[in-house]
């Protein structure tokens, strides 16, 4: 790994970093400080409480209209609300299958996340006891991505050398990732 | 580096009373990492300091809705490389920014190569831009802030290993991204 770092620093001279001015975090963090004070205290501040404006008859009627329109308002929107419910159940009603067919869709989805975790469990073990560094996650991730090494070839990692399996989980990751590189 | 681990901060930062000091650590911990990912950039010191304020601004007044779902500095990462992005994108931007002078000189000065040391810098920036979101974060503080894996795991609160492979996928990426671009 070093040596590819080492390879990339060839290729170019990397820039020197500047300076940043002196001081200059810590000035920052107490300006940041500072300036997020004012805001803290704004937000604390009550607002004024709302004076309760003097109604006249002609803004009640107003309010009387606008109160019966607010109600047929949500009156449709009850309705619409009503007729897509219907629609819904009509289409599940439609596409249940009462007859018991031989090709329910509920038994052909597959579970392989937990059916390759189980088949993987022996392997996540050993690399978790060589590779402390990985994590369980990880370790399924780029293991479970590759059927060859887990289903096909049923390589004994007993037999593995820990730095041999750590370049197979990483050359396992490139594989995945390669794809990705072809997209861009 | 500071101890304080994210979950410790991000309580602190939920609450009213504890927010301001959260916030404080927090920004002891990124800031310095945050700083030069700008800096390296934007070159100019001015600029990358009005966009280190609008980053921790943004993260001081939006980090209830930190949804957990990757380390807190990469949340802090992603807003500074938007407001980076945002900053370049603008037109007042592309007017001013200027390269410092010093590192101008310096890395014309410095290419020996047939191509000159700021294009293949940049070819460098746009690779890195191009990686996933975590490689990215791991390259930048591994490759350009010569930080190390420990150091680094703190940081992003994950174990040395998968910084490893994120570092080695990402120079691999690099590569290959360098020849195309």
């Amino acid at each position: 790994m070093e040596e590819e770092k080492d390879e990339i620093l060839s290729n170019f001279k990397k820039t020197p970093r500047p300076e940043a001015p002196k001081d200059y975090f810590k000035n920052f963090q107490t300006k940041m400080l500072n300036e997020v004070t004012p805001e803290d205290k704004k937000k604390k501040v009550s607002p004024p409480k709302p004076v309760q404006p003097q109604v006249s008859e002609k803004e009640e009627n107003t309010d009387a209209a606008g109160s019966e329109i607010q109600f047929n308002i949500k009156y449709l929107y009850y309705t619409i609300g009503v007729a897509a419910a219907v629609a819904l159940v009509f289409f599940a009603v439609k596409n249940l299958d009462f007859g018991g067919s031989k090709e329910a869709p509920a038994q052909v989805v597959e579970t392989p996340e937990v059916v390759q975790e189980d088949t993987l469990q022996p392997y996540i073990e050993y690399v978790e006891d060589h590779l402390t560094d990985y994590t369980t996650e990880e370790i399924i991730d780029v293991l479970a991505d590759n059927e060859d090494f887990t289903v096909e070839q049923k390589v004994d990692l007993t037999e593995v050398s820990s730095s041999d399996v750590e370049n197979y989980v990483l050359d396992a990751y490139d594989d995945i990732e390669e794809e990705i590189i072809d997209e861009l | 580096m500071s101890l304080t681990t994210d979950s410790e901060i991000l309580s602190l930062c939920l609450k009213e009373d504890t927010k301001k000091e959260g916030f404080r650590l927090l920004m002891e911990k990124f800031q310095e990492p945050i700083y030069w990912q700008i800096r390296r950039q934007i070159k100019n010191h001015d600029d990358t300091n009005d966009i280190m304020q609008n980053t921790f601004l943004k993260v001081y007044q939006n980090i209830e809705n930190f949804r957990n779902d990757s380390a807190l500095y990469t949340w802090v990462f992603r807003i500074a490389r938007n407001e980076t992005l945002n900053f370049l994108n603008s037109a007042s931007s592309r007017r001013t920014v200027d390269l410092d002078p010093v590192l101008f000189e310096e890395s014309a000065m410095s290419s020996s190569y047939s191509i000159p040391g700021h294009l293949i810098e940049q070819k460098l920036m746009r690779a890195v831009e191009l990686l996933p979101e975590k490689q990215q974060v791991v390259f930048t503080l591994k490759y350009f802030e010569d930080k190390k894996y420990t150091e680094i795991a703190e940081l992003l609160g994950t174990s040395e290993g998968a910084l490893k492979a994120s570092y080695h996928h990402a120079v691999k990426k690099i590569k290959e991204l360098m020849k195309i671009i």
